[in-house]
């Protein structure tokens, strides 16, 4: 009884994939040292959060009490920091394509005396908007500090005409924007970068590894033996080969779960079972879709390069930088073609927004129909394995 | 001394030739280095079209039902980030729709909206606006503000006229000093005029430093005796075929550089104010920077599925590393100095200046050099290690 438990077809495989793995160096780098170097090497790009003191050169044409008051107050911003002073237009200009400086604020003379006066005056600020993030970052920041001086101005005009200070501040703001900004505290791009990018990893060296592993037994000739070890079966010879490969992957995802929560002080919010579920899920998904890509191609090397493409591409469909609602429709419908895509509808539905269940359960299905693509493949994949024509020719 | 010349250039030429064959005869190198070039920039290209998010549904919470408040879901509603999908009578109804994912935000007006506004004091309208996906979250925060602003600043000049404060001084009251910002070089903020220029770069590096070594590894398999060179030359001059390769790679990657930078940009509109002198200035270097790594890389490779496994991974990291939509100035220093070690690190930015800014080569020519030197580095390096595998081959 205990002997069958222990020696199956499927027992004797995994046993077989262990010690493969075991002598491989390669495939020590794909499931486990990969994985973590890249991970080290995400954290430490995003661990100082928000960019800021972004260099600003300042054109004070005005140079009055007023004009430097802005100054500082620009400079005291968290986002901008003053380079520059007292440059003219064409200097300023220069430094922007230098890349010195990524934003000039022009303050025209008499801009002062123009307050004092009751008037309007403008001052002028261009940013280089090349890097939209960085761009927006200023703009919004400059305008705070602006909006700040100018309210202050309207306050003492407010109450130079008779009105107490809390008048005053109704006066000059009569709709007050209450933001609220739900599921992401932090309003921080690299929380949204390094929460897709992680993940996009693991995707990456899941595929990667189901096709190497798998694709060695095609080239080298020992897919007859494989498939002997597992009495004949494609489906045993598949679960006893990739089931260490799912373990490991599991590790990684471990690592990158905990390195979310404790380290980058991620919020979790909804049901972690799901998300658990669905990590393995996203596993196993891309390791049919190797199994599919090998099925198809008989090609090893062909079927690592398309699968690279293919992860890849994930990132960008995965609607985490520019929301796929706001794609044309082929792209849209293109992004339903990735395991990933349904993952972060997953990740952010459970694990950021809390969102009811239900809603969960259409990106899971999702993940269960890639898993189930690859099962339907194994007869094809048996044929590749016995046939002779893809084997590795010198 | 003529001779050696004479028989060294012919067995570039023969190496150059060979290596060429070698690209074409192999349908995973043949993908990665001229189909992918074509295939990724259109396929990122359709996705980010449409540059920018419009329209983004939001629901509008109005318990104050009023003139104002109706005047005000209008002006939401016109607004080019947002488009009132309906109005509810409850916060709890809009709830529902938002985890529907009918909506992507609420805009909630409270119930004594116009008597605040009436009776000159303050009022206060909220947005829900989902941060989960940042892109949306910028855009229905600043639909909002922008038509909430508007709308409060006609409120104020409608309190200062009945004030009896004349029409022009109203408007100069309301705004003393304003800020006229100028957006440069990519007004609208378009995500594909932000994102497609540097990671063509990017793909330009990666797809040649994979596919170098997808080839290096295979001849490697093969055992083939790829170092050595026939008797005329003494054993060991690897000279001919380091530059033979590198010649070959360039050809082709001067092909992608036309699909990627005449046709690409041509496609997609993308934002083009330099001159394309300044532009292949820098990618001569550039290119064979990335060449002769890749060459330098590729001798560590013993089997052809190595470049794949071991560069992949880095081509996400190399993207982030080169500052394109992360500053490099929040990257820490240790790190960006080893990122320095990709020619895109140095690349992306004064590309960018150069193309989608419009600098002159004097702007960025400490980069040139840096790129030039980082070439003739690795070309050292590749011939060093392309030496040690002769030798390693003859033994």
């Amino acid at each position: 009884m205990l002997n069958r438990i222990y020696n199956n077809d499927f027992t004797n495989v995994l046993r077989r994939e262990v010690s493969r793995i075991i002598g491989s160096r390669t495939t020590w780098f794909l499931i486990l040292i990969g994985p973590l170097l890249s991970f080290f090497i995400v954290i430490s790009i995003f661990r100082e959060g928000v960019p800021a003191d972004l260099p600003v050169a300042v054109v004070d044409e005005d140079n009055s009490a007023t004009s430097r008051q802005l100054i500082r107050m620009i400079d005291a911003t968290r986002i901008a920091s003053v380079s520059r002073c007292a440059v003219t237009l064409e200097e300023a200009r220069e430094s922007i394509f230098a890349g010195t400086v990524e934003a000039v604020f022009y303050i025209p003379a008499g801009m002062e005396a123009a307050v004092l006066r009751g008037e309007k005056s403008d001052v002028t600020l261009f940013v280089n908007n090349t890097n939209v993030v960085k761009g927006g970052l200023l703009q919004s920041g400059i305008y705070r500090a602006v909006n700040t001086l100018s309210t202050g101005v309207k306050m003492q005009t407010a109450m130079k005409g008779g009105a107490v200070q809390s008048q005053a501040l109704e006066q000059v703001y009569p709709v007050r924007l209450d933001s609220r900004t739900l599921f992401n505290p932090f309003t921080n791009y690299a929380y949204f970068l390094a929460t897709a990018l992680m993940p996009l990893l693991i995707v990456v060296f899941t595929l990667l590894g189901a096709i190497y592993a798998i694709g060695l037994e095609i080239r080298n000739d020992t897919g007859k033996q494989w498939l002997n070890t597992a009495g004949d079966c494609m489906v045993t010879a598949l679960a006893g080969k990739l089931v260490p490969y799912i373990f490991m992957m599991l590790f990684s995802v471990s690592v990158m779960n905990y390195l979310l929560v404790r380290f980058m002080d991620f919020p979790f919010h909804g049901y972690w079972g799901a998300l658990i579920l669905g990590q393995i899920l996203l596993i196993v998904a891309y390791q049919m879709v190797g199994v599919v890509l090998l099925s198809l191609t008989g090609n090893t090397r062909l079927s690592l390069s398309l699968a690279s493409a293919y992860s890849m591409m994930a990132f960008t469909f995965s609607g985490l930088t520019f929301p796929v609602i706001g794609m044309p429709l082929v792209a849209r419908f293109f992004a339903h073609l990735f395991p990933f895509y349904y993952w972060m509808d997953l990740f952010i539905g459970q694990g950021l927004k809390n969102a009811p269940m239900v809603s969960s359960i259409a990106p899971l299905l999702g993940l269960l129909i890639f898993c189930l693509l690859g099962w339907m493949m194994t007869p094809r994949l048996k044929r590749v394995v016995l046939d002779d024509q893809y084997r590795y020719k010198i | 001394m003529f001779r050696k010349i004479y028989t060294g250039s012919q067995l570039v030429a023969r190496f150059f030739t060979d290596e060429l064959k070698a690209v074409f005869q192999d349908r995973g190198a043949l993908l990665i280095l001229l189909i992918a070039l074509v295939i990724y920039p259109v396929i990122y290209g359709i996705a980010y079209k449409n540059e920018v998010v419009r329209n983004i549904p939001v629901v509008v919470v109005d318990l104050d039902n009023t003139a104002s408040s109706r005047q005000l879901g209008r002006m939401i509603d016109a607004s080019e980030q947002l488009v009132v999908t309906s109005g509810v009578g409850s916060l709890a109804d809009a709830k529902a729709q938002f985890y529907q994912g009918d909506v992507s935000g609420v805009v909630l007006i409270p119930n004594d909206f116009e008597r605040e506004l009436m009776t000159s004091g303050q009022t206060t309208v909220s947005v829900y606006s989902d941060a989960a996906y940042f892109m949306m979250y910028k855009q229905t925060l600043s639909g909002v503000l922008r038509a909430s602003a508007t709308f409060g600043a006609g409120v104020e000049i409608k309190r200062m006229l009945a004030k009896g404060v004349p029409m022009e001084q109203a408007m100069a009251r309301r705004d003393p000093v304003a800020l006229q910002s100028v957006m440069l070089f990519n007004p609208a903020g378009g995500y594909n005029s932000f994102v497609i220029p540097g990671l063509l770069i990017v793909i330009l590096q990666q797809t040649l430093l994979i596919g170098i070594g997808l080839l290096g590894g295979s001849e490697r398999e093969r055992r083939r005796r790829r170092f050595t060179i026939p008797g005329t030359l003494h054993s060991g001059a690897v000279m001919p075929v380091l530059f033979g390769k590198a010649g070959a790679y360039f050809f082709i990657y001067l092909i992608n550089v036309v699909i990627t930078q005449v046709w690409v940009y041509h496609w997609f509109a993308l934002p083009s104010k330099g001159e394309l002198l300044p532009v292949m200035a820098l990618m001569v270097p550039f290119l064979l920077a990335v060449t002769f790594m890749g060459l330098a890389v590729s001798t560590f490779f013993s089997r052809r599925e190595h470049s794949i496994i071991f560069m992949v991974f880095l081509s996400p990291l190399a993207l982030f590393l080169s500052g394109l939509s992360w500053p490099a100035s929040a990257i820490p220093t240790w790190l960006n100095g080893l990122a320095k070690l990709f020619p895109s690190t140095t690349m992306v930015p004064v590309f960018l200046q150069v193309r989608t800014m419009g600098a002159g080569l004097n702007h960025v020519a400490g980069a040139f050099y840096t790129l030039s030197l980082q070439a003739v580095l690795y070309a050292l390096l590749a011939l060093v290690l392309f030496y040690i595998a002769a030798k390693r081959n003859k033994a």
